[in-house]
């Protein structure tokens, strides 16, 4: 393989959170007359839920946080921070902006929003490697934060999830983990999508699955395959989008890596789907626990539809950056179970005159 | 609708972000919210400083009655939390159980939604606390 431009960057801190609110499957079942299992048939347990003063901006802060304190330099080397996210607070202005102010990034620094259903912050991913590879930046942030929304009583409801995560991009020889090779698939196939005005989204119900999530997620992975000349066999752990608890182990099995090594970075079962958050929280998961030498798949996956696959090397520098931030597992443990009418009202279901 | 004002909180936003507050260099005083002379000496000779991010409560209280852009949130807690030189009151939240609200409970900043001016004006944002329950978590300011 010749050596690629994604050789000379890694992730130089990352970071996670979700909301400490969980709401259980069998809520969501007894509200809108599902029959009882319904959510564990999607391998779901549970969903995170962000409380009325919270929005993708304040988790995507939040993890932001945690990922620029595990990179340990001063936020002001920070070049560029994305924000991939589909929940944007405000529908004209970015909240990039307020993330790099809040995180003591601003002025000198690009900083824009980006919006590919769930693959946007993959996106802010692949474009910060080509920034800092380049060496137009010393580094990057690329965060991907959702408060996913849901047609109240629409299957989607089981999984729709509140969650974020981020990633400091910058060079290799200061890497938790570096970058191998990276490869895009991108196709305009309309499974997902939410018009301007609406609340909630809508899908085109099977059709999300083998002509979307499938098709996009094989071919970006074969593409990075070949590309690379690696086999299944060569990884040590797979993550891929996570729209429910099913879809990621099967599309492993057809890829050929086995349930070992994609539940290790499955979260869906106990958050549920965070959207931006998903795929990139199971990276977060596997580098606070995986050890120097693994390599991992990366492979989110955005509705409307596209793919990206990264090959991702783990260094001994993890560990050691792995205490200077709370990890995936502190925020799965700290958690309390609410009603659906709690879920309502803080996702703001519920309407009041002259609420807001 | 309420219309708060833009300026206002423009000016002074990065105090809502990172809680900076005043020291005088003549007498040493730190104080919170910061302001142009010292309240204690008179002095303008002041530098502005950055908390750490985690503190320590002092006291808290449970409020049924709120202002209204704290009305769907009602009860919330209030606390007086130590910050090292200063000593800041602010909104706590995701407390789990009233027994974390303990004198000298490990508190941590937590960026949140603070105002909106109804549905289509302006968000504002600002620090909260929540209690701290980890080891290993950040403790740099900015």
């Amino acid at each position: 393989m010749s050596v690629l431009p994604e050789s000379k960057v890694g992730i130089v801190g990352w970071g996670s959170y979700f909301p400490i609110y969980r709401l259980s499957m069998e809520e969501i079942e007894k509200e809108w007359g599902f029959p009882n299992g319904t959510g564990n048939g999607l391998g779901m347990k549970e969903k995170a839920v962000a409380y009325i003063d919270e929005d993708a901006t304040t988790m995507g802060y939040e993890a932001a946080r945690n990922a620029i304190a595990r990179s340990e330099i001063d936020p002001k080397k920070i070049g560029a921070v994305f924000f991939g996210t589909e929940s944007k607070p405000y529908a004209v202005k970015p909240s990039a902006t307020i993330l790099a102010e809040a995180l003591g990034i601003t002025p000198d620094t690009m900083a824009s929003d980006l919006e590919f259903a769930c693959r946007a912050g993959s996106e802010g991913m692949r474009a910060s490697i080509g920034l800092v590879s380049s060496g137009m930046i010393g580094y990057a942030l690329a965060v991907g934060s959702d408060t996913a929304q849901a047609n109240p009583g629409d299957i989607l409801e089981f999984t729709a999830s509140s969650g974020a995560s981020a990633f400091v991009i910058g060079p290799s020889r200061e890497a938790a983990a570096v970058f191998e090779a990276s490869y895009s698939y991108v196709t305009d196939t309309p499974d997902f999508w939410r018009r301007g005005l609406s609340p909630y989204p809508l899908h085109g119900e099977a059709f999300t699955g083998e002509p979307a999530y499938f098709d996009h997620i094989i071919n970006a992975v074969k593409g990075l395959l070949e590309k690379t000349g690696l086999r299944a066999s060569d990884f040590d752990y797979a993550v891929f989008h996570q729209p429910n608890g099913k879809f990621p182990l099967k599309v492993g099995e057809r890829l050929g890596f086995p349930k070992d090594k994609v539940i290790p970075g499955l979260l869906t079962p106990f958050v549920g789907n965070t959207y931006n958050g998903s795929a990139l929280s199971g990276l977060s998961n596997l580098l606070d626990i995986a050890k120097a030498g693994s390599r991992i798949l990366l492979a989110p996956f955005g509705s409307g539809a596209g793919s990206d696959a990264y090959s991702i090397i783990v260094t001994d520098k993890a560990e050691v950056k792995r205490s200077l931030a709370p990890t995936v597992s502190y925020y799965l443990k700290r958690k309390v179970n609410i009603t659906y009418s709690e879920y309502a009202k803080f996702r703001r279901l519920i309407k009041k005159i002259g609420g807001d | 609708m309420e219309r708060l004002s833009i300026s206002k909180f423009w000016r002074i936003r990065k105090l809502h972000y990172t809680l900076a507050y005043s020291k005088c260099k003549k007498c040493g005083y730190a104080f919170y919210p910061p302001k142009h002379v010292c309240p204690k000496c008179g002095s303008s000779d002041l530098e502005q400083r950055t908390p750490p991010r985690e503190g320590k409560l002092i006291s808290w209280t449970k409020l049924y009655e709120v202002p209204f852009y704290f009305e769907d949130q009602k009860p919330i807690y209030i606390g007086l939390i130590n910050l090292g030189e200063v000593n800041v009151m602010a909104q706590i939240v995701d407390v789990l159980s009233e027994d974390e609200l303990r004198e000298g409970a490990e508190m941590e900043m937590v960026f949140r939604r603070v105002k909106q001016d109804g549905t289509a004006g302006l968000i504002y944002y600002g620090m909260k606390f929540r209690p701290a329950h980890r080891s290993g978590s950040s403790k740099q300011g900015q």
